[in-house]
């Protein structure tokens, strides 16, 4: 995946794996990440926060190459100015107020005016510069939010989320969705890991899916249903005449399963969504067969995961 | 409608996030940030009481000699006249403090950063692992320079105006040069043993365990090889905290006449020097190499 924000990958992964002692928990990975917002998903234990630790220079690569805006994060201290990053854990300066914590972090990354940009970040996630308690009395949806202040604060050019919406509110997690999309919409690259699947369905449709340290899948999420088609996708189809349609999905050779369950409901199985959804109206019209509703059923996340993750 | 710049009915200029677009200072701002602010750590600065205290116990034990001098020397003139000779000797009192804050503070700085997770923030910001931990490393070696220099800094400085001090300007510059050398000295070896041990052992406690244990046990260790298996003397070398103070004793030019089993009184100087360098060398790679290939785990 390459945005189109910037002509080169913004991040680039060339064959990396990460050991440690006799457990592999990234193995040959590979990808390229342009602007824009990536889901990296995965059950726990898949190499996500690995996988970031290596992007953010926290962590080398065993073997393979880490690349960010062209340079190895490990190597080159200049570079990290420009990466920005939200850790999973939660422990982090519990005895500073949530503007000593950014302003830290303002510092750190060399910003020349850092009291304006710690009010403008503090300010961006929905907190109050002004708060005069400590983040330890903060619930976890305001310390991830301090933590992401903390992370954009600098201004980078990439930013890494660790489970950032863990602990959120429904409409805190609409607030930092919509935050994303916006640093991801202004030309930089936010790659945000999450194993919660409505979080990432909502995140986008770019995701990186990643199971026992390996990368399964990478793209649009409905371009990787596409592919599985060892799997027959399944569609729903209400019409006046779904024993007529039903005949004619499968003479034609469009369907590998049919289900009429209820009246005017059919369920169809088909090996290719592509070919089914084109001829579905001609052959509709042939039948004198109306289509009231066609509905894909495993065109989601959900089913998308549920294939490459867990085999089903 | 007006018709604003550009020809465009509306813009909009706020989208809820700007971006700084601003100028950025050169990486030694960072190491500064982080050296000033691990300073404050070590102090408790912003933190519950509790947090104060291992800084408060150590620097009370290593002035309140100093304090106590003072007000003596203000009370009864034949102290003024009497003490400075005590000033040189003030070391073993501000060793003590040396040992409370390198035992206690050192491990809550670093390995605290490690389990908490807060060395993953600093490096993902321009900072290296190196800088990281010299930002850390001069942060407690400054500390501990200000722990044994202004005690016997401000003992000469009472002492001298109360007319027992240094005749000469020159002979005072001297002490001032010494006291800082001694200070030196006292808080090298023992910073560097704390901070490769904390490299090298994850927990906190744990680290506090084995800091107290190398700084102390040698003491004893060498004392019995010397007394009682008549091993050389020059073994004590191996005791950090008995040759660091055996440095600043000598940035003194105090007289050697100590022969206890394990005092480095029989040693020679450039031996002394040359085993303070060579811990700090040591110990300094450990830590540097340690960190170099440390996985920040969180």
């Amino acid at each position: 995946m390459s945005g189109s924000g910037r002509p080169g990958p913004m991040l680039e992964v060339t064959r990396v794996s990460k050991r440690f002692g006799d457990l592999v928990a990234v193995s040959d990975v590979s990808f390229r990440l342009g602007a824009g917002v990536t889901a990296l998903l995965g059950p726990n234990g898949a190499g996500k926060s690995t996988m970031l630790r290596m992007l953010a220079g926290l962590a080398a690569p065993s073997e393979g190459t880490v690349r960010v805006l062209g340079s190895d994060p490990r190597a080159d201290v200049e570079l990290r100015r420009r990466i920005g990053l939200v850790p999973q854990q939660e422990s982090l300066f519990e005895h500073l107020r949530v503007r000593e914590f950014v302003r830290l972090a303002a510092d750190l990354t060399g910003v020349a005016d850092a009291t304006e940009a710690t009010e403008r970040a503090i300010g961006t996630v929905g907190l109050d510069p002004d708060d005069k308690r400590r983040l330890n009395t903060y619930s976890k949806g305001m310390r991830q939010r301090a933590k992401l202040a903390s992370a954009i604060v600098g201004g980078p050019d990439v930013l890494f989320l660790d489970e950032p919406l863990t602990g959120l509110d429904p409409n805190q997690r609409n607030l930092m969705i919509d935050l994303f999309h916006r640093i991801g919409g202004s030309g930089r690259c936010v790659l945000v890991s999450s194993h919660v699947l409505d979080e990432v369905q909502r995140l986008g449709t770019d995701v990186l899916v990643m199971g026992k340290g390996r990368l399964l899948a990478e793209g649009d999420f409905r371009g990787i249903r596409d592919l599985m088609d060892d799997r027959p996708s399944r569609f729903r189809i209400t019409t006046d005449e779904p024993r007529a349609l039903a005949a004619g999905l499968i003479a034609e050779g469009l369907a590998v399963g049919v289900e009429i369950h209820e009246p005017g409901a059919l369920t169809v199985a088909t090996a290719s969504a592509g070919r089914f959804a084109a001829a579905i109206a001609p052959l509709a019209r042939d039948s004198r067969a109306s289509l009231h509703e066609l509905r894909p059923l495993d065109a989601d996340l959900e089913s998308v995961f549920r294939y490459l993750v867990e085999g089903r | 409608m007006s018709t604003w710049a550009g020809g465009q009915q509306a813009q909009i200029f706020e989208g809820g996030f700007r971006p700084y677009v601003g100028p950025r200072l050169a990486p030694r701002r960072c190491f500064r940030s982080l050296y000033t602010y691990s300073l404050g750590r070590l102090l408790g600065r912003k933190r519950r009481f509790r947090s104060k205290l291992i800084g408060i116990a150590a620097f009370f034990v290593a002035w309140i000699g100093a304090v106590v001098q003072i007000f003596l020397a203000g009370l009864f003139s034949e102290f003024g006249e009497l003490g400075f000779d005590t000033v040189r000797e003030y070391y073993t009192q501000v060793g003590v403090g040396v040992v409370l804050l390198t035992v206690l503070a050192t491990p809550m700085l670093l390995n605290t950063d490690r389990r908490s997770g807060l060395l993953s923030l600093y490096l993902a910001s321009p900072l290296s692992r190196r800088s990281y931990l010299n930002a850390q490393t001069s942060a407690i070696f400054s500390l501990l320079i200000v722990m044994s220099l202004v005690p016997v800094l401000v003992l000469g400085i009472v002492y001298t105006s109360l007319g027992g001090g240094p005749g000469h300007t020159g002979d005072f510059f001297l002490f001032v040069l010494r006291t800082l050398t001694a200070a030196l000295a006292l808080a090298a070896v023992p910073t560097a043993l704390a901070v490769a041990v904390c490299s090298l052992v994850r927990r906190a406690g744990m680290a506090i365990v084995v800091v107290a244990l190398c700084l102390l046990v040698p003491a004893g260790i060498t004392s019995l090889l010397i007394a009682e298996a008549g091993v050389a003397s020059e073994i004590a070398v191996l005791d950090p905290l008995r040759l660091s103070r055996a440095l600043a004793k000598r940035s003194h030019a105090l007289p050697l006449t100590d022969d206890t089993p394990g005092t480095l009184d029989a040693v020679a100087t450039w031996l002394v020097v040359l085993a303070n360098l060579a811990w700090v060398a040591l110990l300094s790679a450990v830590a540097h190499l340690r960190y170099g290939r440390m996985e920040v785990e969180r």
